[in-house]
């Protein structure tokens, strides 16, 4: 078949793009540093310093998540109720800040929690006293919904938007009120929306160690954080490797967790 | 029969583009009305002004005389079955149909029983626990129709149901429509564009053209005596020719002078410029030399039951369309007459308004 011919840059992609990246972090997540075979790698997971990472990492980014879906659904409802193409301006201007560099935003929040930075100036204005804002969870969590948030709103707009008015009027023709509405037609016909931007926000966050650095300043250590050192300080890519694979089983079954969710039998990311 | 649904005095407008122009219209209890028309004729807006999606900018919406104007459409004692079904999908078929029972808080016996009742009255008894993507265009129209009626509205609204299905389903879904209009007793408002649909369903028509109401009246009416040239056209093919009173029931078209049944008594007098409509059935074909007038066939084409054929005159410029059981050939000169009770005379548009009712012609 034609198709079969053009497919092979794709096979090639995919091949040099996964399997041999996740053939090798299998390698290493099973290989001591002479060459032997492993669990320890793995099982170094439930060291004390390695739990307690995962465990902030999850609570932070379910925290994060939570507030991206809290910020989205309802940005989503009211952009789907204005008229004559405003909403085409709304999502380019949430969409902007995407456009500069993902450390720079970071940075900006940098300046603005600083100790000397300018939320703590403005309190000063008002004969506050000046907040830890830096080097929080909550500065982390912050950060991830400034960035992350795009990522949840989008999907969540998309499936919004191609919701048929009619229905939505047919449920009102049938007597529902605009509560019931919403509940029982509305929200229901997003949750494919909303599984992919959870996806697409949860992912990132509970892996993200960028803006952990930045926010958290070496003081919050993320599961993030900890792989990277192992990369990166203590080049020791064993450990790294099987903490990484891990993390890949944590992703794996919350998206099975989340597609159980989505009854309209899309297509799932897994 | 009284009065149910009555329409004051209403204008609605899409920006500058006026789509009903000072509405007047009376629904019957217990009838099944269609407003028939092309589409930007008004007649779906009408509709969603009496379902309440859509606010009329002036006049009134009265329910068995009450304004109703105001409510909104979870308010309103009626239902409406809409063009593309609008059935939820994420809902089984027995939980589409028991949608507006659970909202009005039924007990659960009872929407067991109304879904059932609901499917055997759709014939798809079983179908309960279907998806709505497992069905076919035609069930998914029966299933829209069941969750319309299990609300016992008195009125249901129909929004072109049957336009997305095939002929053969379509023919079959207008018997349905009247036997459960039947069974259930209670009024249908339906647009279409389609004529068919609307003269084999309906006890009274309602033919709209630019937000207008052009004539009200049983299928019959409509068909037999069109009001003017616009639904004289929409409604069937016909041949309409300009031409003028001579005397009291005597017209001249091109030329030709020959009876007819309109006159005096209905305002037409002598001198006076009218529109003729002749049904192309109504006109017979006679020997060359034997009919009112003469002419040549042009085309012919087999439609099935009868012929069709165009007709050039000699008389004056205009093609006659025919429709004949017996076959004649082209290029044949035959004679045409037509029964003076088979021609429909019609004023012609006099001023803007009346020009604005009918057809540019």
């Amino acid at each position: 078949m034609a198709n079969k011919k053009w497919a092979s840059p794709f096979i090639i992609w995919i091949i040099a793009g996964t399997v041999i990246p996740i053939l090798s972090i299998i390698y290493y997540g099973f290989t001591t540093r002479d060459g032997g075979f492993t669990f320890r790698n793995i099982t170094a997971i439930f060291e004390h310093d390695h739990i307690q990472a995962l465990g902030l990492s999850l609570g932070l980014a379910i925290a994060s998540t939570l507030v991206c879906l809290i910020l989205a659904i309802p940005m989503a409802m009211i952009l789907k109720g204005s008229k004559f193409g405003k909403e085409g301006f709304m999502i380019f201007v949430f969409i902007l800040p995407m456009w500069m560099n993902f450390l720079l935003r970071t940075m900006a929040w940098q300046v603005l929690l600083e100790r000397a930075g300018v939320i703590n100036s403005i309190l000063g204005i008002f004969g506050l006293p000046p907040q830890e804002l830096m080097n929080t969870p909550g500065a982390i969590i912050l950060g991830m919904v400034y960035d992350f948030l795009p990522f949840m709103i989008l999907p969540i707009y998309n499936t919004v938007s191609k919701i048929d008015d009619h229905l939505i009027e047919a449920a009102y023709d049938l007597g529902a009120n605009k509560f019931t509405v919403y509940m029982r037609v509305i929200l229901p016909l997003t949750v494919p929306g909303i599984v992919s931007g959870i996806t697409m926000v949860f992912i990132p966050a509970l892996t993200t160690f960028v803006i952990s650095n930045m926010l958290g300043g070496g003081k919050v250590n993320l599961i993030g954080n900890i792989i990277e050192q192992e990369f990166t300080v203590n080049s020791n890519w064993y450990l790294g490797s099987g903490l990484s694979l891990v993390m890949m089983i944590f992703i794996i079954a919350s998206m099975l967790l989340l597609n159980k969710f989505d009854k309209t039998g899309g297509q799932s990311l897994i | 029969m009284a009065e149910l649904i009555r329409l004051e005095n209403i204008s609605k407008s899409y920006g500058d583009n006026k789509v009903l122009d000072e509405l007047e219209l009376t629904v019957e209890e217990n009838e099944f009305v269609t407003l028939l028309g092309p589409s930007g004729c008004g007649k779906t807006t009408t509709l969603r002004i009496i379902g309440g999606f859509e606010m009329p900018d002036e006049g009134r919406v009265y329910f068995d005389g009450k304004d109703i104007t105001d409510l909104p459409p979870n308010m309103r004692p009626l239902n409406t079955v809409f063009q593309n079904y609008a059935l939820f999908p994420h809902m089984s078929v027995s939980e589409n149909i028991a949608f507006g029972l659970k909202v009005s808080g039924k007990s659960d016996q009872y929407i067991k029983d109304k879904i059932k009742y609901a499917l055997k009255l759709v014939n798809l008894k079983g179908f309960e626990d279907r998806r709505i993507n497992q069905l076919s265009g035609g069930q998914q129209q029966r299933i829209a129709m069941a969750r319309a009626i299990v609300n016992e509205p008195r009125v249901l609204l129909l929004d072109e149901p049957l336009g997305a299905l095939d002929l053969k389903l379509r023919q079959e879904m207008q018997y349905e429509l009247v036997r459960l209009k039947k069974e259930l007793g209670i009024t249908f408002i339906f647009v279409t564009h389609d004529q068919e649909e609307a003269l084999t369903m309906s006890d009274k028509v309602v033919v709209m053209n630019n937000g207008y109401i052009q004539q009200e009246g049983t299928p019959e009416q409509i068909y037999n005596e069109p009001e003017n040239a616009f639904v004289a056209d929409f409604i069937g093919d016909s041949n309409i020719i300009p031409g003028k009173m001579i005397a009291d029931k005597l017209v001249e078209v091109k030329g030709v002078q020959f009876p007819c049944i309109d006159g005096t008594d209905n305002g037409f007098k002598p001198g006076q410029r009218v529109d003729v409509v002749i049904r192309p059935e109504d006109v017979e074909i006679r020997p060359y030399g034997e009919g009112l007038f003469n002419g040549t066939i042009t085309s012919k084409l087999f439609i099935g039951v009868h012929y069709e054929m165009l007709v050039k005159m000699e008389e004056g410029k205009f093609e006659w369309l025919l429709q004949n059981y017996d076959e004649h050939e082209v290029g044949s000169k035959i004679g045409m007459y037509v029964r003076p009770e088979n021609i429909q005379i019609m004023h012609k548009p006099q001023n803007d308004y009346e020009k604005r009712m009918s057809l540019e012609l």
